[in-house]
């Protein structure tokens, strides 16, 4: 055998290319395969060129080098057309357009004819490429078993090409032996030297793959790997290397371990020569080209066989002999020791850093060490160094990310696992860990990615020097699924466990304060809350310790809870009372407490917010240096002086409690507003505070006093809202103040017609009346309004006469209410406040047919009310809408069923009543049943349709219309839908009594009583 | 290859001198605190002293006192610079785990508890530990399993605690229905302990979660974390692999189901789990 091997190496930059070549480039075969080819090299490097440029993602320029070459040699080369029109074809199917190429096969007259099936083929490869494998299996079956004895000479080419594609696909599917099958194929065609000794590796190597899996495939496959191996042996290359490699597979599993030894001994000085030829070739190109060597495989494969047996021998008592396989045999003379597993291993891990093997040599070398030490005390002087493994590592990694780089992301993720399980907590690996969730993400693994990512986050928090690295490596992680993935869920659940497990984060106390503000901008308090809480509460030497108390204590305020803001302020000004300097800060938080307790209400919160603004007025009064640190906050500081006296008046002047020390507050007040009016006349409350003096005066019966203050507003202030609005503002003042009869005086002067009033301005205080709830002066706005305007003026006509509409409804001249909000309909039908009058319009016209005795004209006002709702929804046609519709009109239906009950009391009207009450039914279970619940706003709306129409389907059954089923299904729909709803009581009260009729009817299903289900029915 | 390396290795005839000598230390009833052995220190490639000397666990201290035979010079280590210890192996060890394996469990216990006492922070404390706790939770003594492993887990560095131990330990909370305890446990040691540990913790942990009926979980924070990261603590592989298909199979997951089942067959086709796939 070794005579046949030429000692010459003819190993050669071409050689190494050939060895990835086919794995590499497959589709550029046909360029390359010489054999049986008619076209000169000129013409095919064009060719080979335009697929290049296919293959990095240009087609655009392929096109113009495969026109070029067509224009040039077209006429010439006959052959080349088909070239061409392949090549054309191949650019549509990397653009994924299978139907263009489709069509284009199914234009072509002779379907049989070669061009055909190398349309066809390319077509298969393009099929192979995007990942359909069934598509590609058909085309390739279809074409192989049309030339069971290899392709004619013109489609040689595509044969070969495709043959290999199709075996590498094969294996993919995990289908090693139609694979073998592929690759016979392709050998049938007597394709070029190269190619056919790599066909001839792949194959042995997959054969050998197999007979590991399966001991049973050795006796067919071993003989033929044998044969394979032996023809690889005549040149020497690459593969003449892993040929000795399969060949020592095949002694191994034949049990034959000294064999497999021997032989690789036999070859040593060959495949030392590969090995020096890989190292010249790699000073030459810089490339790293060990990677590649069959030396470092054959050796790690002998000392993985010469481990195994030791351990076996070992087992079996024979330590000595175990020893000499493990460390080698001591030489009786010299009594030093041959090469044994161990060295195998070393040398392996030490000189072949790039090689797949070198990691597990490593890991089994020390495997070796260890054994050694604990069973004979051996000390090893010679160890796997530090720099070593660190070398070692880093070429594993860099293999696995080179896939990962190529988008390779199937072959990534098996090169991470592999790589980090032999080097799991290092901090290289926390990097291949986000890159290996990447990849699953890429290839739809969630499971598997989400697995990871908790993997990083729990197994790295505690280990100081990773933890801050997989941290960084979550977050990334995070962007990504957020904008690259577009997988918010998962985005979400990096945060969450970044937030839970991986709290000593440098970056996780800014992190969730930013999530905390990003939550308060959407109005999402309570959340907001739980990040700043988290950040006072577990972060209180960060940075945004302060301004997360100042942002809790906002949230409190924008919910309204005032106990809990001041608590949260109380806090935060005792943290900044700490600070040697704490700046504005701490005003501003005083100043926000003072407001707080303020708006807490009630004479004793009040008094202490004066007391506050007191307080604080003295405190910056000072001027003291540790809460002004700068220009910028001794201008702050002085606007919360502003604030300051403007509030302790404020407060002072809603003193209920002493009665006898009201006037005296009231004095006191305006003392305070006339002190913030003389020392910041600028100041934005020097307005409002003169305002707030003629109030006060008015308070005080001084008239004069008050016009004066009033005249001085006007004066000195006369842009001010204030000043425009005196008496609108004092009118609201005297309201907010409890002083109805005094600002009904007010506002009636403001209505008088004195002309100081525009009509805008009368509206204004109309609309803001109403929603005080003080109707009857909101109508005289409205009438004020309706007077002063011509009939054309819309902008105000329009809102005029529905505040009117609403305020008669609400004032019960129903009436009047439905005939102002029928003419505002009637002028206006396109109204954009269509909605909002017919919604009161239905109520007006409901609450007279209500009270009509008259048969005839009680049927047409609740016709009218229905109407009305009807309109709503024409405006309005979301599906909330639509069930809030439907609810108004059931209730209207059951109003109707008890108007007739009680105007009409003979056997008909019964009739009548009961027909009203199932039409109401009807009603609510059309919305029950055809209107989606999830959909938004819906859900209340949809729970009062459940409420309003379980206790009349209960009113209504009898033992033949099956309604306390239908009540017992309505009622576990509801509890499934809103199991914490607002009628959960009463739902499961009326299904247990649905079930109890049923079961007394003979046809009951058992139910758990609700805890009261005997209190009376509410409804 | 470009580095020499020199081995020197003593066969393992001089144990046998050792071993005698330590019996008849221990037949003299010497102080349980001191036993024969060796040290190897973290990042040592030499063991101390080199041939086995006197080794004294100090408590209060937490060092190792070692005598050198051949020098009579004591050294102290710190228990934080210990990588490994060779002591001598008690005589009594052998013949208990024999009798734990046998199925004599009451004759095991008694010697069994002499060594985790008298070895105390001296290695075969641990080698005991195992043996003696499936003693333990094979009479129904779960008590006596939880409350020895936690004495002997006092003061151990997470590298010298052993998969097997932890494992009989979760055992007998398992047995008890210490749920809580239990996930604790394993929360607790997934961060710091080593990785055969670390991977016995998930798989417990997956068994946690398809208790109560989450096999989604039992994947994420169990099964599937063992299977694919934690491939080289093999004793546990086949274990997750069947029970990380069992998952997919719940979550109606065929594809991965039958990966898994391959995966099983092809990797571990001996294990009764592959013989329950088959």
């Amino acid at each position: 055998m070794k005579t046949r091997a030429s000692k010459s190496l003819r190993l050669v930059r071409a050689c190494i290319l050939g060895a990835g070549f086919l794995a590499v480039v497959t589709p550029r075969l046909a360029a390359q395969e010489d054999e049986g080819g008619e076209l000169p090299p000129e013409v095919k490097l064009e060719i080979a060129y335009a697929a290049g440029l296919q293959d990095i993602g240009f087609p655009e320029f392929a096109d113009i080098i495969i026109g070029r070459a067509e224009t040039k040699w077209g006429a010439k080369y006959p052959s080349l057309r088909l070239e061409v029109e392949v090549m054309k074809v191949r650019g549509l199917l990397q653009l994924g357009k299978f139907d263009s190429v489709k069509a284009i096969i199914a234009k072509k007259p002779n379907q049989k004819s070669e061009v055909v099936w190398a349309l066809k083929l390319a077509l298969a490869d393009g099929y192979y490429a995007w990942g359909k494998y069934t598509d590609a299996q058909a085309i390739y079956n279809g074409f192989f078993a049309l030339y069971p004895k290899g392709p004619p000479a013109k489609l040689k080419t595509f044969f070969v090409s495709s043959a290999y594609k199709y075996a590498q696909m094969l294996i993919l599917m995990g289908e090693s032996k139609a694979a073998i099958t592929a690759y016979d194929n392709l050998l049938k065609a007597k394709p070029a030297k190269h190619v056919r000794r790599q066909a001839q590796g792949e194959m042995a190597e997959l054969m050998v793959k197999m007979c590991e899996d399966d001991e049973k495939l050795s006796k067919s496959y071993l003989p033929k790997i044998e044969k394979l191996c032996h023809e690889i042996l005549w040149i020497q290359d690459v593969w003449f290397g892993k040929a000795i490699v399969y060949l020592a597979h095949v002694k191994k599993m034949g049990g034959d371990i000294k064999g497999a030894k021997d032989l690789i001994d036999d070859y040593r000085a060959q495949l030392k020569d590969i090995d020096r030829a890989l190292q010249e070739e790699a000073a030459k190109s810089g490339e790293d080209l060990t990677r590649l060597s069959p030396m470092a495989e054959c050796r790690y494969l002998v000392a993985v066989m010469m481990q195994e047996e030791a351990d076996k021998l070992f087992k079996a008592g024979k330590k000595t002999e175990a020893v000499d396989l493990l460390v080698g045999e001591k030489d009786p003379k010299t009594g030093k020791r041959g090469a044994g597993a161990y060295q195998h291993h070393l040398n392996v891990f030490i000189r072949y850093p790039a090689t797949k093997w070198a990691g597990d040599a490593g890991r089994r070398a020390r495997q070796i060490e260890e054994f050694l030490t604990d069973n004979f005390g051996a000390t090893i002087h010679s160890k796997v160094t530090r720099e070593q493994w660190e070398k070692v590592e880093r070429f594993q990694f860099q293999e696995a990310r080179s896939l990962y780089n190529q988008n390779l992301f199937k072959d990534a993720i098996v090169a991470y696992i592999t790589v980090l399980n032999l080097f799991p907590e290092r901090p290289t690996s926390v990097l291949a860990l986000g890159e290996l969730a990447r990849c699953y993400i890429e290839t739809k693994q969630t499971i598997y990615s989400e697995m990871v990512v908790r993997h990083i986050a729990e197994r790295f928090k505690a280990k100081e020097e990773l933890m801050q690295r997989a941290g960084d490596v979550l977050l990334r992680l995070a962007i990504a699924c957020g904008e690259d993935y577009k997988l918010p869920e998962l985005r979400n659940e990096i945060h969450k466990l970044f937030f839970s497990q991986l709290t000593k984060h440098p970056r996780a106390a800014n992190l969730l304060f930013d999530f905390g503000n990003e939550a308060f901008e959407e109005k999402n308090y309570p959340k907001a809350r739980e990040y700043f809480e988290r950040v006072i509460a577990e972060f209180p030497r960060s940075l945004v310790y302060f301004p997360a108390h100042n942002r809790l204590a906002q949230c409190y305020g924008e919910e309204g809870n005032r106990t809990n803001e001041i608590a949260t302020l109380d806090a935060y000004v005792a943290v900044l009372d700490e600070e040697p300097v704490p700046g504005h800060a701490y005003v501003n938080a005083k100043y926000r407490r003072a407001l707080a307790l303020r708006e807490l209400g009630g004479n004793e919160s009040l008094i202490k917010s004066a007391a506050a603004c007191a307080e604080l007025i003295a405190l910056v009064k000072k001027g003291d240096q540790k809460y002004s640190r700068n220009e910028d906050e001794r201008k702050n500081n002085s606007k919360v002086l502003e604030g300051c006296y403007f509030f302790k008046a404020l407060s002072q002047s809603m003193l209920t409690e002493p009665a006898d020390k009201v006037d005296a507050f009231k004095q006191q007040a305006i003392s305070d507003f006339e002190s913030l009016v003389k020392e910041f006349p600028k100041s934005q409350f020097a307005p409002v505070a003169l305002s707030r003096v003629g109030v006060l005066w008015t308070l005080l019966d001084n008239p004069e006093e008050a016009e004066k203050a009033l005249r001085r507003l006007q004066d000195q202030y006369p842009d001010s809202e204030e000043a425009k609005n005196a008496l609108f503002v004092l009118g609201r003042s005297l309201l907010e103040l409890g002083k109805r009869k005094e600002a009904v005086k007010v506002f009636k002067e403001m209505f008088s017609g004195a002309g100081k009033y525009s009509a805008g301005q009368i509206l204004t205080a109309g609309k803001e009346l109403l929603k005080a709830e003080e109707y009857t002066i909101a109508l005289e706005a409205f009438d004020r309004v309706l007077a002063m305007i011509q009939p054309d003026d819309r902008p105000r006509r329009e809102p005029a006469l529905l505040g009117k509409g609403k305020a008669l409804i609400e004032l019960k001249k129903y009436e009047n209410g439905a005939k102002t909000l029928d003419q505002l309909l009637n002028d206006y039908p396109k109204s954009g406040l269509t909605v909002e009058a017919c919604l009161y319009l239905s109520r007006g016209y409901r609450e007279m047919a209500v009270k009509e005795s008259n048969e005839v004209a009680r049927f047409d006002l609740f016709n009218l009310a229905v109407k009305a709702m009807q309109k709503v929804h024409k405006h309005d046609p979301t599906p909330a809408r639509r069930v809030e519709v439907a609810v108004a009109v059931g209730r209207i239906t059951v109003l109707k069923a008890k108007a007739e009950a009680e105007f009409n009391q003979t056997p008909a009207g019964k009739d009548l009543a009961l027909k009203y009450k199932n039409d109401a039914i009807a009603t609510y279970q059309t919305v029950i049943m055809l209107v989606d619940p999830t959909e938004e706003g819906v859900g209340p709306h949809m729970q009062d349709a459940y409420a309003d129409c379980i206790p009349l389907m209960l009113e209504t059954a009898t033992a033949d219309n099956n309604r306390y089923a239908n009540v017992i299904e309505d009622c576990d729909n509801y509890q499934k839908l809103y199991p914490d709803g607002k009628h959960v009581i009463d739902i499961q009260r009326w299904k247990t009594r649905a079930s109890t009729k049923l079961a007394q009817l003979g046809s009951g299903v058992p139910v758990t009583p609700a805890p009261d289900a005997n209190k009376p029915e509410e409804k | 290859m470009n580095t020499r390396h020199t081995i020197a290795f003593r066969a393992g005839r001089c144990c046998a001198a050792v071993l005698l000598a330590l019996l008849v230390m221990r037949g003299t009833g010497a102080a349980q605190t001191q036993v024969m052995g060796q040290i190897l220190k973290v990042g040592g490639v030499q063991w101390i002293p080199p041939k086995p000397g006197k080794i004294r666990w100090k408590g209060a201290s937490k060092v190792y006192a070692i005598s050198d035979p051949t020098t009579s010079v004591t050294l102290e280590v710190a228990l934080s610079e210990v990588a490994r210890m060779n002591i001598v192996k008690p005589a009594a060890l052998d013949k208990a785990i024999s009798d734990v394996k046998g199925g004599r469990f009451s004759s095991a216990i008694g010697p069994l508890e002499a060594i985790v006492q008298e070895y105390r922070m001296l290695q075969h404390d641990v080698t005991a530990a195992e043996p003696l706790a499936i003693a333990y939770n094979n009479t129904k003594r779960y008590k006596d399993t939880a409350t020895m492993i936690k004495r002997v887990q006092e003061d151990k560095p997470a590298h010298l605690i052993t998969r097997g131990m932890v494992k009989q330990y979760w055992k007998s909370l398992l047995e008890t229905d210490q749920y809580g305890t239990l996930r604790n446990d394993i929360d607790k040691r997934i961060p710091n302990a080593s990785r055969d540990v670390v991977a016995e913790a998930q798989n417990m942990r997956g068994d946690i979660d398809m208790k109560k009926g989450n096999p989604k979980a039992a994947l994420l924070d169990g099964y599937l974390r063992t299977v694919v990261l934690f491939r080289d603590v093999k004793a546990v592989q086949p274990e997750a692999i069947y029970k990380a298909m069992l998952c997919f199979e719940k979550l109606g997951q065929d594809g991965q189901k039958e990966k898994m089942r391959k995966k099983l067959l092809a990797e571990y086709p001996q294990t009764e789990y592959s013989r329950k796939v088959r």
